[in-house]
């Protein structure tokens, strides 16, 4: 599952020279593609390098929910597809770390400001994924979503960004096809299995509603990270589109799209019908927002599972020191005991 | 969940001490057939080159076919200044290669954004004569030329088994694209699939 490269971002041009600053900005409006070894205002650097590493920390992150059910997949198929998803996940990870250490930081400096909290990763990966439905959905939903957003980040205008992306992409179309093929086994199977794949919808589509970050602000595409196209898509227009993609499909399979309330342990609690979630005159679908004040409760670290997910992360850290040591030919000790 | 998962984790404040040793950058190119040109493919870090070819491999060589894999240290490459759209040829000086004179790998980037793909090979004494005939013969219509000592660059050995030769479509798009069709097809009608593909991704392994 691929996390999407929307940390709330702000920069300040103003500190550079104005006469490159000019030169490089129209260099982006004609759309040529920003090079490392060509000049870039020191912004653009600093947010490009927040940005790979947000997105790099959200694979690795990402990859342990899924990780968690390769032992439970239904069938042998399935679970090594699954393997071979969290391996996919987990190279992803590499490759971004690998681009942003190209922009000024150290891989291990990364990993290590990761399993501190120093830096984030993707919001919606702080949800539980309770049941088989749940992996269903993040393959369908959200790594439906992270395409979507991914496919207009490979438009973008930073070479070596633009060029992990295509590879990336590449193989993210495997992992949605597996996840489209899942949810349509379930909601042709017993009525068991539909009420799974139905819960585990109403958990997964509020986070994928969020998934493309809060509203935008007045004014965004005139702002650095679209001027520079760092990014080429606003939140919303990218949202209005998932939801005109997912929304009719979801309702022709026979699920309901619902509003959720949950709980601390994001498990639902009540739920009624999006009325909503319709299409308009305009040929858009309707759709009621999600609640932003848990977009942002879970973004400063206090959603089901961010203290989860963070402390698996440090404790693979932890049980991986001897054997980055073997590798880099320092002391070597006995592995720690599970 | 496994018990390790459901246990409660507890830490001490610090965490472990930075690996002591030196991982280094190599870049990696696939093939995907024995006579094929090599593609870049990404980095890798590892702490010498036999490791890398070994991480290469599973990081690189499981996503579609690959025959062979070339792999060498990023310091090893000289390149040329990335062009706003060509580079001009006439900023090289040809030359005749001597027989004797290390062999060097030649690979160009036709866009900017774009990957670089092995072109040719020929021998210069040095890296900058290298680069400056592959300029003068290759640069035509690319944005970037680079060049590698042919002896700098690891590869898997002949005939090695890269991509594994079982049924692997469980891990490709296309073995689910066929089955995914036909049961969006027992629900949804022709032009709303259709319009729901469109934002598929097209190129894909």
């Amino acid at each position: 599952m691929s996390g999407a490269a929307n940390p709330v971002m702000t920069i300040d041009p103003s500190q550079e020279d104005p006469d490159k600053l000019a030169e490089f900005e129209s260099r982006i409006a004609s759309g040529v593609l920003i090079e490392p070894g060509d000049w870039m205002p020191q912004a653009y650097r600093t947010g490009m390098l927040r940005m790979a590493e947000h997105h790099a920390n959200s694979e690795i992150v990402g990859a342990l929910p899924e990780g968690e059910w390769i032992t439970r997949a239904p069938s042998l198929r399935r679970k090594l597809a699954l393997t071979a998803k969290v391996q996919d996940e987990v190279g992803h990870g590499q490759m971004l770390y690998r681009v942003s250490q190209d922009l000024g930081k150290s891989r291990e400096d990364m990993l290590r400001d990761l399993c501190t909290g120093k830096t984030k990763y993707h919001n919606c990966f702080n949800y539980p994924a309770p049941t088989w439905g749940d992996i269903a959905m993040i393959q369908w939903l959200i790594d439906g979503a992270a395409i979507m957003n991914q496919k207009t980040l490979a438009d973008g205008a930073y070479g070596p960004y633009v060029r992990t992306m295509h590879r990336i992409n590449m193989e993210e179309a495997f992992h949605f096809k597996s996840g489209e093929d899942m949810v349509l086994t379930l909601m042709s199977g017993t009525k068991k299995q539909k009420a799974m794949t139905q819960e585990a919808f109403d958990r997964w589509w509020g986070p994928s509603i969020m998934f493309f970050g809060p509203h935008d602000k007045p004014g965004c595409e005139d702002m650095p990270p679209m001027r520079w196209r760092m990014k080429t898509e606003t939140n919303d227009s990218l949202r209005r589109r998932f939801v005109n993609r997912f929304a009719p499909a979801a309702t022709d399979l026979g699920l309901v799209i619902h509003v959720s309330e949950k709980d601390e342990h994001g498990i639902i609690t009540s739920k009624r019908v999006d009325e909503q979630c319709v299409p308009g005159e305009d040929g858009n679908w309707g759709f009621t927002d999600p609640d932003w004040d848990e977009f942002f409760r879970v973004i400063r670290g206090n959603g089901p599972c961010n203290a989860h997910r963070l402390a698996l992360r440090r404790f693979s850290y932890e049980q991986g020191a001897w054997v980055r040591r073997a590798i880099a030919g320092g002391d070597t000790t006995l592995p720690p005991a599970a | 969940m496994s018990k390790i998962r459901q246990r409660d984790f507890t830490f001490a404040d610090e965490l472990p001490p930075h690996a002591d040793g030196v991982m280094h950058s190599y870049i990696v190119y696939t093939a995907r057939k024995d006579d094929a040109p090599h593609r870049y493919a990404g980095y890798i870090s590892a702490p010498d080159i036999d490791l890398a070819v070994e991480y290469a491999c599973e990081h690189y060589g499981q996503d579609e076919v690959c025959t062979n894999i070339w792999v060498h240290l990023v310091e090893d490459l000289a390149e040329t200044p990335c062009a706003e759209e060509s580079i001009d040829p006439a900023s090289g000086t040809d030359g005749d290669d001597d027989d004797g004179d290390p062999a060097w790998i030649v690979f160009t980037q036709k866009h900017r954004g774009d990957i670089h793909v092995e072109t040719a090979s020929l021998h210069a004494p040095d890296a900058k004569t290298a680069l400056s005939r592959a300029v003068a013969r290759h640069g035509a219509s690319t944005v970037q030329v680079r060049v590698v000592a042919r002896e700098r660059i690891d590869t898997t050995e002949p005939g090695q088994l890269i991509w594994r030769t079982h049924d692997q479509t469980y891990r490709l798009a296309r073995g689910y694209s066929k089955s995914v069709r036909a049961k969006w097809a027992a629900v949804r009608k022709t032009e709303d699939i259709n319009e729901y593909r469109k934002d598929d991704i097209e190129n894909h392994f």
